[in-house]
């Protein structure tokens, strides 16, 4: 396995890393440390995604769902188990009594 | 996230394990009754827990890109992650709903089964109650489990603290239709016996069951218009073919149909019978399926704009 250096060795000539210079399509780009221009927002880092996309404006515009506090996401966690065990306890436990009431019912 | 990640077999993961849990809870809580027709519902619904659930953890298996590593999940556990919670609860439900079948299987059988299959533990009936007390909570979790699965993903669709109701109301409705309908088509000679006993009863369930179905899944449709969600992000599931299938496959068919004719004070024939119970497993896989899918493809569609951007 191997972990991507961002080619160094082409950096430190001042070139840019291999893929951004054979990439086809024109989706990669390389900005030194410190170098990437203002306007470009990080997209994808707050939302934990696999890829960072750099927008040119405000993820709305993209139709992009708006960064998410995480604590949305992973926390909560509780009441969404809660929100299905409390009502579906109280379905299960009706039931439980009707069928003892189709018990008696019988004998 | 370029792609639809989560296909065909995890619907059918979702569905099945929802459709186990379900069938378990139907088979311990009518499985005391000692009425004939209610014993043999009660049989093979605990054989269909077991078998749901194997067959939904194969469909995981078949999801993974390296399928022989399935095991590692069981290497850690790991609270804050509902995937990791799900394989855990999954794996101790399978077990359970095993160990609880056995007792089902008739004397004769059982004995063929080597080396545990004359234990004398299985023809106590107050262990195997017990058993299933004691797997119910654990059903109601694994069904519980796929809609918090769902929603804690960063799918603006899937992010809804109603999901996991939701998806435990209609495993509860799809359960207890698969259990019944195994028993009617298995056991032809005593049909009508199950049509007018346990089949009735549940008609009366699916009178509460359904209608609190209906209020989780507008619940979960309201809440997308409650300020911190946005209302755009449930358009695409209730707008176009997206939305055909939802208000006609799973309200319609899978709600409002069986409700109708749970309702109907009507003369029970086979045809009605069977429509109810289908209704309610086709609606159960449709509403799953278009979960899954419509809550990707916007996702897919957001960034395929974003690949294309001027």
């Amino acid at each position: 396995m191997r972990k991507c250096s961002f080619c160094i060795q082409r950096i430190d000539y001042g070139k840019k890393p291999a893929c951004v210079a054979k990439c086809p399509s024109g989706a990669l780009t390389y900005y030194p440390p410190g170098k990437a221009p203002k306007a470009i927002a990080a997209y994808g880092k707050a939302e934990r995604l696999h890829m960072i996309y750099a927008l040119q404006g405000k993820p709305a515009e993209y139709q992009l769902p708006d960064p998410v506090p995480l604590n949305t996401v992973t926390g909560g966690q509780i009441w969404k188990w809660l929100g299905g065990l409390v009502p579906g306890a109280f379905v299960l436990a009706w039931i439980w009594k009707l069928a003892l009431n189709e018990e008696k019912a019988h004998e | 996230m370029s792609e639809i990640a989560w296909g065909m077999p995890v619907v059918l993961d979702l569905f099945f394990a929802g459709l186990a849990a379900g069938a378990f809870c139907f088979a311990v809580l009518i499985g005391r009754s000692g009425q004939e027709s209610f014993q043999i519902c009660s049989r093979t619904s605990a054989f269909l827990a077991p078998c749901a659930v194997g067959f939904g953890l194969s469909m995981l298996i078949l999801d993974l890109r390296y399928k022989t590593r399935f095991w590692f999940t069981m290497t850690v556990f790991n609270s804050d992650s509902p995937m990791s919670l799900g394989v855990w609860l999954l794996t101790l439900f399978s077990f359970i709903a095993a160990f609880y079948a056995i007792f089902w299987i008739p004397a004769v059988v059982r004995e063929r089964i080597p080396v545990i299959g004359r234990w004398p533990l299985w023809s106590q009936q107050r262990v195997r109650d017990a058993l299933g007390w004691v797997g119910v909570p654990i059903a109601l979790m694994v069904s519980i489990y796929t809609g918090v699965l769902l929603s804690s993903a960063a799918m603006p669709l899937w992010r809804n603290t109603a999901l996991p109701l939701l998806f435990c109301f209609s495993s509860l409705a799809t359960g207890f239709a698969g259990g019944i309908l195994l028993a009617i088509l298995f056991s032809p000679g005593k049909r009508q016996e199950i049509i007018t006993g346990p089949f009735q009863w549940l008609q009366r369930i699916f009178r509460v069951l359904l209608p609190a179905y209906l209020i989780a899944l507008l619940v979960y449709m309201l809440l997308f218009f409650v300020p911190p969600m946005r209302q755009q992000d449930v358009m695409p599931l209730i707008t176009g073919w997206n939305g055909l299938i939802w208000w006609l496959g799973v309200v319609g068919i899978g709600i409002l149909l069986p409700l109708l004719l749970s309702v109907r004070r009507a003369r029970l024939n086979r045809s009605t019978v069977f429509t109810v119970l289908g209704a309610l497993l086709v609606g159960g896989l449709l509403l799953r399926m278009v979960l899954v899918y419509a809550g990707q493809e916007q996702v897919v569609a957001a960034v395929y704009r974003l690949a294309n951007m001027p």
